[in-house]
């Protein structure tokens, strides 16, 4: 097939009124290399899958931690370990985010609430300078922020809590962890998966700051029970949150 | 109180906007630029979910128990206007002040609150206020302020010892702490010489009862056992008249009709400016402020003659005795459930003419009544302003300490007491901002605000009311008067909590601290209203004034603003873009005129004119405004401020250059013209006016009978309602289903519901030019409906909010589900989603959406960045917006119900229109509930649809405006009562 | 062959579709020439079309950068000049495709000389129109909320609104005009790469060509291919400008919320995409001295569809005031009857008025169709008055609705007016750009024609 090339370079002699070449259709020498056609499909083929892909890589990419901040440990000025005080001493939730039952923020504790404490215990510890200077000096410890919510959306800790839904439920297994880090993407299909089926989530009101606790028998059954008793509502319109 | 830096706690990002959008609108800024960067990368897909940088929180170093973050305090407190308390709740986030509503036990608020209360907290949080002590314009010290005024010991040395040449210049006050202090002071310092001066003109009043009684007795009225209301240019139902709110409510308990059979008062106004209160009556009489004393006796002379304006001399115009032949008929009917009231403006005079009619009608002690003063400063016998120019004049004033007021600015012109400050040697002013008193005094003093500091005053009715503080002052060097006074009466260390305190001792009984607490809590004590005083007036012919102008030409009058007042408030954004609740003017002050006059003098709206009065004169633009008298020019007080508040200065023209101190409030004798310029064409003023179109066109918006027409036809409004036919599926409703019911009949446009929302909805000021380009933000707005007749027409106000429609046209337009509908009943509107198509607005009929065309909320300065409402979003720019019905509220009653987290009870879910409005013409509530208020006034005959006919079934209903004139059909007057 | 036969060929004497041009060499080289030799005065047009395009540059980006404030809206107006010069452009860009599309299924043979140039002027057209969907919205980066995709808010686009179909619609159009217009150009492109002077045009036009040979099999591929892209954009030319008058009449707004605008509309756009093509046509023909392949007789046909669309629209305005009339409704009797012709904009509805309905009225006569002045003039009127139309629908509309009170007077800014000159600079500018590299008169086709008519003319 040497002919093709040269067929194309001469842009077809005939018919000739209907083409560009001289009457005569007089060869010119190739144009382009035999590949030239490949390389054109090629090149077509690959700008559609770019057209499609970029989209869809972006869709992907927003779900990915990078964006939304899961599984990406939190640096604190003071060495707190959730794990010590949750399962070594056996520390309730409440004891420090106080106010998470009758508050629309669950309150991260006073340096008071620290050395009421640790004015007794570990009352000389290096690691805990910091907390003994943020008191005396009254200046606050500027703990960062490990789960943030955009500032539309207005989450009320009270109303869950009282809803039987689990700190952990959202926050994952605390007591594990030595720095705290988001566990849930919190984006707003996570949080719509629950508004649309709550029952799949709930617990018990005493069970509430329970961590790793399994519903005695079966989620279902005790779902539709306290769906009940709590009186849980689906919320799935705007207002519940956007204000 | 808290600490004030404890404010941006726990909620950061409640209150910073989205900084994503946030740019500024004025110019291209560096910043701008990398939002459009931002935008690039935004378009590239990722706008919504970039991820933002880590976050601080801040907790308590050690809470104070009262404080729960998240959950916002109430506390009681009372602010003081024109020397008068009204005791207020304000509600406080993690130690903010950020809203103030009216306190319901308080008797001269019942829980609603106005205008300037609203607007308050946004004073407390203006970055403009003075912040330190100044001497000659540069810093100085509370300790060398002392020395120079040789307070620190030994003092007596200083004015010989007994205070000769020191005089103090204070605002009329009825503090009992402040009275005390300036008894101690006298005594020590017995030569020092005490002046007053007050905004409005708080003596005629007491002058007017000297002239009835002998002695300056201070008048009250019931208006809820008043069936015939007779105003004498007294704006009982704007916010300029002390005790307003109050008889706004009683006025309207007595207004409201349940149905065609129901009872009416019935409200005579004889007035030369359109206010509030002539918008409700029921015959409005237009006349000169110059002639309310001849309309006073005319009525006088009427009830004398049995309805009949017949007395010789007396030859009133006919509209005049027709006008006053109805009142005093109704009166003479209506004897003891009757009332006269004179307005602050009007000479003692026409007090005293009232004081009679009331005497003649038997209403004195009933609806009418006297107390002894509430108010200290402001009789006869008090000195004024002129005494103090003379003294200053005479050289007989060496030191002066002027306590608020801003004088320099607010006293009549031809006392010049802007030049006089500057002759004294020493010269002390205490105030919020460094204005123009400031300017002319040596010493400045930055006062406190009422939201931070401790103080006590009386109602208008005597009441006793607390002043504490929700914060600690944001500026450690500001002062209350008190704090300058002490010193002089010897307790210079002293707190003002403490000397507060000790004042209160004397009355606390037994328990003072459980009295004092009590106080606290309620933020006044129960019982102390002044008790009725016995006295007959004297009859003096000399009151009566015959017919015929006493003298020619133009007259000028010069009322109080309702919205900056006497200027105070000049520096309030909230406020000047507030319309005015007849002319509906913003950020200016304009002379109005009657359309009559404006054509005599061919004069047109928009037009700079030349008023002049004496040998002063001064250069306004000219407003045409129906309803003005003929031959009458009113320009507000309160603008063309000249101090050092940005927003304030160099808007309007300052009226007071043409006020002089014999006849403050309205002159005779002024002259008006057109100013031209050099090509002899008129020189043209941009005025910033939000309703530019009057009357509705005959379209079935603001409906309005008579009392007797509602008789007559019950079901007048039925074309206006039911249900309309429509292809839309039925909505799925569930749960409670808000609504709101508005009684067009009870609305006097005060506009204090537009504050309130402005305060607890976080909306944006957006100044003049927005204003003029069609960009206010309200989201609700007063629309104002002339009657066709040109010259004198009816009103009718109707309060124009998102009308909730439950076949909502904004829903289906918008391509991206921003605006959705809820199940119980709300059209939400949801910021974030919204990518500013704008369909919406242009779909909706009522025109009640508000779009951030700028990044209105970007740059905030940090002040007041801790007044925005956290449970609110702060809009960013290009996304729509509109009411919510409160929605924030909404929410959180309803979680504290389910949670038990607060007392449902304690504070019923109400939307901050609905909680301030003084006459309660707004009503919220839910239809699942059919015995709720709003369910009941919605199965009303006179209820209707707004636009019925466009089937978009408004949660938001409307009663039809009933006026109740005198029956046409029977010559006895009726009120039906 | 001669001329005569030419004419010979068609009814009533009418001129001729083309003329001279004796061979197909002549006739190539011709319409080739502008692409290889240039055009004088071209560099100091582009230049100033150039200078419009950097205003356009400017405005857009202080548009973005401060907020939509920058333009004139308010409320009531939340619309005006974003969306008039959209639906202006778009409307212009609609002649492009009846002439390609609809005259090709109809076998016009006079549509060959012009049908490229209407085709690439509706590219740019949309090109212009696409932009002001996106520039106008309040957060111009979140434009594609409007599109159906996965998104993680599980929020979904509404569509009940006008608008997400407004998108799709568009970028159809868009894509199907494009395609039609490359396709359309493959023989040419060959026959510019066989033509080109130096290799690296053979090349640049080779790559384009995509390797066409003018085989019979290419041609009957090409033919195929044509005439299913001309079908599918014969629906477009309706369905677009269709939807686009949907963004208006599912709003209940008086003068807005009508059931005629749709054909109303489509009408409409067909008119200013007429006069849009003669304004191209006209000069284009004399700075090339086309007069042979462009004759009378093209210009004689559009000014004849000017006349006929020209009526529509007039009849389109009497019923729409008829039935605001004759329907009762108040607020629409008080719009149309009252609000705009006698309201703030009475004078920009009577010039509409004046241009779109009297202008057409010149094209009765003979003489008025063939006369160059006349025609350019009438273009230009109707070009004018079909912006003024716009106008008054959204903004007269707008600016006096149900509640009195709100009636407000809207006013563009300076910013307004520069984005509505950019468009047209970027409007010329890429329009020169295309006569400059790409053959404007598509040679085989009129070669084509040429042949057909010396057949016709021999039998």
């Amino acid at each position: 097939m040497r002919r093709i090339p040269a067929r194309c370079a001469a842009g077809g002699s005939r018919p000739s009124h209907l083409s560009g070449t001289t009457a005569s259709g007089a060869r010119v020498a190739a144009l382009f290399s035999r590949f030239a056609n490949t390389a054109v499909r090629i090149g077509l083929i690959l700008a559609g899958l770019v057209a499609l892909g970029i989209p869809v890589a972006l869709m992907g990419w927003v779900r990915t931690p990078f964006v939304t901040g899961k599984e990406n440990p939190v640096q604190q000025p003071v060495l707190f370990d959730h794990r010590h005080h949750v399962v070594d001493d056996g520390i309730d939730c409440r004891y420090c985010h106080s106010t998470v039952d009758r508050s629309p923020t669950a309150g991260i504790p006073s340096t008071a609430r620290c050395m009421g404490c640790h004015s007794q215990i570990w009352n000389s510890s290096p690691l805990l300078a910091r907390v003994r200077n943020a008191y005396f000096s009254g200046e606050p410890i500027p703990w960062v922020r490990v789960h943030r919510l955009p500032e539309f959306v207005y989450f009320d800790h009270s109303i869950h809590v009282a809803k039987g839904i689990g700190c952990e439920s959202c926050h994952g297994r605390v007591d594990q962890m030595a720095a705290v880090y988001q566990v849930a993407p919190l984006t707003m299909g996570w949080c719509l998966d629950c508004h649309r089926n709550p029952e799949p989530h709930l617990r018990p009101r005493s069970q509430v700051t329970a961590m790793g606790w399994r519903p005695p028998g079966g989620q279902e059954a005790l779902g539709r029970v306290l769906r009940e008793e709590y009186g849980v509502q689906v919320r799935t319109y705007c207002t519940t949150c956007h204000r | 109180m808290s600490d004030p830096r404890a404010g941006d706690r726990e909620e950061d990002d409640r209150q910073t906007p989205p900084e994503r959008d946030g740019t500024a609108p004025a110019g291209v800024s560096r910043r701008v630029f990398l939002k459009v960067l931002g935008a690039g990368v935004a378009l590239g897909g990722t706008g919504a979910c970039t991820r933002p940088p880590r976050e601080k929180i801040l907790p308590y170093a050690d809470r104070p128990p009262e404080v729960t973050p998240g959950i916002p305090v109430y506390y009681a407190t009372s602010m003081v206007l024109g020397g008068y308390a009204t005791g207020l709740l304000v509600e406080s986030h993690t130690g903010r002040p950020t809203k103030v509503e009216g306190n319901p036990g308080h008797p001269a608020s019942l829980g609603a609150a106005g205008v300037y209360e609203q607007a308050s907290p946004l004073q407390l949080y203006d970055p403009e206020r003075g912040k330190g002590i100044l001497y000659r314009g540069q810093p100085a010290t509370w300790d060398s302020l002392q020395a120079a005024l040789g307070l620190a010991p030994p003092y007596r040395t200083r004015w010989g010892g007994r205070g000769e040449g020191l005089a103090f210049l204070l605002e009329p006050t009825a503090s009992p702490q402040l009275l005390a202090l300036l008894a101690r002071v006298r005594d020590r310092l017995p030569a020092a010489r005490v002046f007053f001066h007050g905004p409005a003109r708080d003596d005629s009043a007491p002058q007017g009862a000297v002239l009835a009684f002998g002695r300056p007795l201070h008048p009250r009225y019931d208006l809820s056992r008043a069936a015939v209301v007779v105003s004498l240019d007294a704006d009982f139902l704007g916010g300029e008249m002390p005790y307003g709110l109050r008889y706004a409510r009683d006025f309207a308990e007595r207004r409201r009709i349940a149905g065609p059979d129901g009872a009416m008062n019935r409200l005579y106004v004889a007035e030369c400016v359109p206010s509030p209160t002539g918008a409700l009556a029921d015959h409005r009489l237009r006349l000169r402020a110059g002639e309310v004393r001849q309309a006073a006796s005319a009525l006088l002379a009427a009830l004398a003659a049995g309805g009949e304006v017949r007395v010789p001399g007396l030859a009133a115009p006919p509209e005049v005795r027709a006008w006053a032949g109805a009142a005093a008929r109704d009166l003479a009917l209506h004897r003891g459930a009757g009332v006269v009231i004179a307005g602050g403006r009007q000479p003692p005079e026409v007090h005293a003419l009232a004081h009679l009619l009331n005497e003649a009608t038997g209403n004195a002690g009933r609806t009418a009544w006297l107390t002894e003063p509430v108010l200290a400063g402001a009789g006869p016998g008090d000195p004024g302003p002129t005494e103090l120019a003379d003294a200053i004049r005479g050289g007989a004033v060496r030191t002066l300490v002027v306590l608020e007021g801003n004088p320099a600015y607010a006293a009549p012109a031809d006392l010049d007491l802007a030049r006089l400050l500057r002759r004294v040697p020493q010269t002390v002013y205490l105030g919020l901002y460094a204005d123009e008193t400031a300017a002319a005094c040596e010493w400045y003093v930055p006062a406190q605000h009422y939201l931070e500091s401790w103080d006590d005053a009386r109602a208008c009715d005597g009441t006793l009311s607390l002043v504490q503080p929700l914060i600690r002052p944001l500026y450690p060097d500001t002062r209350t008067p008190a704090d300058l006074l002490a010193p002089f009466a010897g307790l210079g260390g002293s707190t003002q909590h403490d000397r507060l305190r000790d004042e209160w001792r004397t009355r606390g009984g037994g328990d003072f601290e459980g009295f004092w607490d009590g106080a606290l809590g309620r933020g006044f004590v129960p019982g102390t209203e002044a008790p009725p005083v016995a006295a007959a007036p004297r009859w003096d012919p000399a009151l009566l004034a015959l017919w015929g102008r006493e003298r020619p030409g133009i007259e000028l009058v010069f009322p109080l603003d309702p919205s900056v007042y006497d200027g105070r408030f000049a520096n309030l954004g909230w406020l000047q873009e507030l319309p005015d609740p007849l002319s509906k003017l913003t950020w200016d002050n304009a002379a109005l005129l009657s359309p009559r006059t404006a054509r005599r003098l061919g004069v047109e709206t928009g037009d700079v004119v030349e008023l002049r009065l004496e040998d002063r004169s001064l250069r306004a633009p000219a407003l045409v405004l129906p309803g003005q008298a003929d031959d009458s020019v009113a320009l507000n007080r309160g603008y063309g401020r000249e101090g050092t508040e940005s927003l304030a200065r160099g808007v309007g023209a300052n009226a007071n250059l043409l006020r002089n101190a014999a006849a403050p409030c309205f002159a005779g004798g002024a002259s008006l013209e057109r100013v031209l310029d050099g090509k002899g064409k008129p020189v043209r003023h941009a005025l910033a006016v939000t309703q530019a179109h009057g009357t509705q066109e005959g379209r079935p918006v603001a409906l309005h009978a008579t009392l007797e027409e509602y008789r007559r036809d019950p079901e007048f409004a039925r074309r206006e309602r039911g249900r309309a036919l429509s292809l839309y599926r039925p909505f799925d409703y569930r749960g409670e289903q808000w609504a709101m019911s508005i009684d067009l009949s009870l609305c006097t446009g005060c506009s204090a519901c537009v504050v309130a929302c402005q305060a607890e909805n976080n909306v944006p000021v957006v100044g003049k030019e927005e204003v003029r380009r069609g960009r206010e933000m309200h989201w609700l707005r007063i629309d104002r409906y002339f009657s066709d007749d040109a010259e004198d027409p009816g009103v009718v106000m109707q309060p124009m909010l998102c009308q909730h429609c439950e076949k909502a046209p904004c829903e289906y337009v918008c391509p991206v589900n921003a605006t959705t509908h809820s199940p119980d009943g709300l059209n939400e509107m949801t910021y974030n989603r919204c990518v500013g198509t704008r369909f919406c607005s242009n779909n909706c009929p009522y025109k009640v959406r508000r779009f951030n065309w700028f990044a209105y909320n970007a740059e905030k300065p940090e002040t007041e960045r801790m007044l925005m409402n956290p449970d609110v979003t702060v809009r960013a720019r290009g996304v729509m917006e509109k009411c919510t019905y409160c929605v924030q509220r909404i929410r959180r009653h309803q979680i504290d119900e389910q949670t038990g987290r607060a007392d449902p009870v304690a504070h019923p879910l109400q939307t901050a229109c609905q909680q301030t409005c003084p006459t309660r013409a707004i009503v919220f509530g839910s239809l699942g509930d059919s015995a709720s208020e709003v369910a009941r006034m919605r199965r009303e005959p006179r209820a209707y649809a707004a636009l019925h006919e466009l089937g978009t079934e408004p949660r938001t209903r409307y009663l039809a405006k009933i006026t109740n004139p005198v029956p046409t059909s029977t010559s006895a007057p009726e009120t039906g009562e | 062959m001669s001329e005569a036969s030419a004419a010979r060929a068609l009814p009533d004497a009418a001129p001729p579709v083309l003329r001279g041009a004796s061979d197909d060499r002549a006739l190539t080289d011709q319409l080739l020439r502008p692409v290889f030799e240039g055009a004088p005065g071209w560099r100091v047009l582009l230049a100033l079309s150039g200078a419009g395009v950097l205003l356009l540059l400017v405005a857009t980006t202080y548009t973005v950068a401060v907020g939509i404030g920058a333009w004139g809206n308010n409320i009531p107006a939340a619309w005006a000049f974003g969306i008039i010069n959209f639906v202006w452009w778009i409307g212009i860009g609609h002649a492009g495709t009846f002439i390609s599309a609809f005259l090709l299924l109809l076998q016009q043979r006079w549509r060959a000389s012009v049908n490229r140039v209407a085709e690439a002027m509706t590219l740019f057209a949309v090109i212009n129109a696409g932009l002001f969907p996106l520039l106008h919205l309040g957060r111009p980066w979140f434009f594609y909320w409007l599109a159906p995709y996965p998104a993680t808010m599980q929020v979904w686009p509404q569509f009940r609104s006008a608008l997400p179909w407004d998108m799709v619609a568009v970028l159809t159009y868009f894509t199907v005009s494009l395609l039609f217009w490359y396709v359309g150009l493959l023989p040419d492109l060959a026959a510019a790469r066989d033509r080109a002077p130096t290799p690296r045009k053979r090349r640049a036009y080779g790559v384009f060509a995509l390797g066409w040979k003018g085989s019979g099999r290419d041609w009957s591929h090409y033919r195929v291919a044509y005439g299913l892209l001309a079908g599918l954009a014969t629906p477009l030319v309706i369905s677009v400008h269709s939807i686009v008058s949907m963004d208006f009449a599912i709003a209940q707004l008086p003068g807005w919320h009508s059931t005629i605008f749709p054909p109303y509309f489509v009408a409409g756009a067909i008119y200013s995409g007429f006069a849009m093509v003669l304004l191209l046509v006209i000069p284009l023909r004399a700075w090339f001295r086309l007069h042979d392949v462009i004759t009378e007789r093209h210009l004689d046909a559009m000014a004849k569809v000017l006349l006929v669309t020209g009526w529509i629209m007039l009849y389109s305005y009497v019923v729409e005031a008829f039935l605001a009339w004759y329907g009762g409704n108040a607020f629409e009797r008080y719009t149309l009857l009252v609000g705009l012709p006698l309201g703030p904009y009475a004078v920009l509805y009577w010039a509409m008025i004046a241009c779109n309905c009297l202008t057409p009225q010149l094209f009765w006569f003979r003489r008025m169709r063939r006369s160059i002045p006349a025609l350019l003039l009438g273009s230009l009127l109707i070009v004018t008055g079909m912006w003024l139309e716009r106008f008054v629908i959204i903004v007269g509309s707008l600016s006096r609705d149900f509640l009195p009170s709100s009636w407000h007077v809207y006013a563009p800014t300076w910013v307004d007016l520069s984005i509505l000159a950019g468009t047209l600079g970027l409007f010329a500018f890429l329009f020169l750009l295309f006569i400059r590299f790409v053959p404007f008169v598509p040679v085989s086709e009129v070669k084509e024609l040429r042949h057909e008519l010396a057949r016709e003319g021999s039998r």
